[in-house]
């Protein structure tokens, strides 16, 4: 698995479609799922998380993509829901503008140097935004899957807990930014932590696309990272990395949690 | 992904195409397009694609076109063929609708391509309020009718199509003097939501031109700054090792700068070069940011 390449930075082009909301302020009231997380120390350098089995930091994992040519690499996190399977990702990490990456896609929590400490969960459902789906709309890249249980039976929120998910927020917030970077300086074998950064801006590529402006934050992160969680000052998953520039590795990207995000976060919650 | 070796060509050319060339059906039934004389002797043009509006502010020297400068201000907004409705932040506002004369010219059909084949163009006026303030008040307009059209494009195989047909020479691959080499100069940075890059380019046939761009995002305001100058070729000299180079560009530019690469490999871009872009004057192209380099054709 420590050969697996990083299924990270998608290339952009402007989506499709009919004019959206003109600025990713609340359009709508916020919503959210339980809160988590205690505060760290402000960081914007990818520090290496020791022990990723601890609570809550353990909900976060690697995913791992069977492809016809070798294994994709992304990042997720366990989101609480009543089916206790909900995993949130990049929405290329379970469609890659062609095809559903769902032969043979696992979440791996708290995955640590090729050791499984909570088991493997194969995904049974993948969902995107259609946005993401019909267009490629980077400013709605972002994934769902329901998991089945692990080897031992349990569901993934039993296993590792599961992080509370909120949209409709203001994007001027700081955030803690986690991931599974495979591209050097990092090879995917442990988990990597931002903390504490703030919103920067939009990037410019953001305005060619319909929809909610997506975000910019200082995180030196590189493919792989891709779909890991970035989580406000309130413990809550409110946006996952999608892409980056490899001639600026210190801003990361993310699109903002609105409606579409909280939708599939209603498609992926309702799946039995 | 933007390959850092030819990053300022590559940055205009991506942002100028993803919003020309996006397929016809993204925009609906057209694209509203409208321009106008603003203060200062600069020009206002007005665009509406897909859900941005995008303001460019022009000035230039000439018919000539030697040197010039355009800033580019893109906002999300309500936009369809019939109106836009977009704010430009604090610099102001535009709320139009289009109103058709009736008058309709169709090109002629692009041959052996996919999609919409044909351009079509309404012609009318744009009627309701557009109000701008450049930043410090480089210019200014507030305008209530002003004549604009809609714009059906043609779909992006058409465009290649038309394109080839144009230039058969270009499909043919039809080469270029051997003798003459094309240098080239890059310096730039990206950083978060900003970037600036500089190009000096003195091409096979023995021109020599500048070009500097510079982005940057302000809230729900996109910026996207350009300025260029074409000079004399003694204004950007280089040597045959490609060790060394230096630029003195006219204006919109003032300054110098260099390149020096030294024995180990290691490089330093240096100097006083710096660019004026509409709203936005004395921009440096050189720092500790910039990453520079010289290259030249075979």
């Amino acid at each position: 698995m420590r050969n697996a390449r990083p299924l990270s930075v998608r290339p952009r082009w402007p989506g499709a479609g009919l004019p959206r909301s003109p600025e990713p302020g609340p359009p709508e009231a916020p919503h959210s799922y339980p809160p988590r997380r205690p505060p760290a120390a402000a960081s914007s350098a990818f520090e290496t998380v020791v022990d990723p089995t601890v609570p809550v930091t353990s909900q976060n994992g690697a995913i791992f993509v069977v492809l016809g040519l070798g294994v994709a690499r992304c990042s997720g996190t366990s989101v609480s829901a009543p089916n206790l399977s909900v995993v949130f990702t990049a929405g290329h990490c379970v469609h890659d503008g062609r095809h559903w990456l769902g032969h043979k896609w696992v979440f791996v929590p708290g995955y640590h140097h090729g050791e499984r400490p909570f088991g493997v969960f194969t995904a049974k459902w993948l969902g995107t935004t259609p946005q993401w789906l019909g267009h490629g709309n980077e400013n709605f890249d972002i994934g769902a899957a329901v998991v089945g249980r692990n080897e031992r039976g349990q569901r993934l929120a039993a296993a590792v807990g599961a992080a509370g998910i909120a949209w409709g927020l203001s994007p001027q917030q700081d955030f803690d930014i986690y991931g599974y970077p495979v591209a050097p300086p990092f090879d995917g074998s442990t988990l990597q932590h931002c903390a504490q950064t703030p919103y920067e801006g939009h990037d410019l590529a953001s305005f060619l696309a319909p929809g909610p402006l997506n975000l910019a934050v200082e995180c030196n992160v590189t493919g792989g990272a891709s779909g890991g969680g970035w989580f406000n000052a309130d413990g809550l998953l409110n946006s996952v990395t999608t892409y980056g520039y490899p001639e600026d590795p210190a801003t990361d990207f993310g699109p903002y949690f609105g409606r579409a995000a909280g939708h599939l976060f209603k498609q992926a919650a309702a799946i039995r | 992904m933007r390959p850092v070796s030819s990053f300022a060509g590559l940055g205009i050319a991506i942002f100028l195409l993803a919003l020309g060339v996006a397929p016809a059906t993204a925009w609906g039934e057209g694209s509203p397009r409208l321009r106008f004389k603003a203060g200062n002797g600069y020009r206002i043009a007005i665009e509406g694609r897909g859900p941005a509006a995008i303001l460019e502010v022009t000035h230039d020297d000439g018919p000539h076109r030697r040197a010039g400068e355009v800033s580019t201000y893109v906002a999300h907004g309500a936009v369809s063929a019939a109106a836009i409705q977009v704010r430009f932040g604090d610099l102001g506002s535009v709320d139009v609708r289009f109103r058709p004369s009736g008058k309709v010219t169709r090109g002629a059909p692009v041959q052996h391509c996919k999609g919409p084949d044909r351009r079509i163009v309404r012609y009318g006026v744009f009627v309701g309020h557009i109000r701008f303030r450049g930043e410090g008040g480089y210019t200014s307009a507030r305008i209530h009718r002003v004549k604009g059209q809609v714009l059906t494009r043609i779909s992006f195989s058409c465009e290649v199509s038309a394109y080839l047909q144009r230039h058969p020479g270009k499909q043919a691959g039809k080469p270029t003097p051997k003798e003459a080499k094309e240098t080239k100069l890059l310096a730039g940075f990206k950083s978060g939501v900003t970037a600036t890059y500089f190009e000096a380019i003195t091409t096979r046939a023995g021109e020599t031109r500048f070009v500097a761009v510079n982005e940057r995002t302000e809230g729900s305001l996109g910026l996207y700054r350009v300025a260029f100058a074409k000079a004399s070729p003694l204004t950007f000299a280089f040597d045959s090792a490609l060790s060394f180079g230096s630029v003195t560009p006219p204006a919109p530019f003032s300054g110098s700068a260099s390149l020096r690469r030294a024995a180990d490999g290691t490089k330093a871009w240096a100097g006083t070069l710096a660019v004026s872009f509409p709203g936005e004057p004395g921009v440096a192209l050189t720092g500790a940011k910039f990453k520079a380099q010289l290259a030249q054709s075979w």
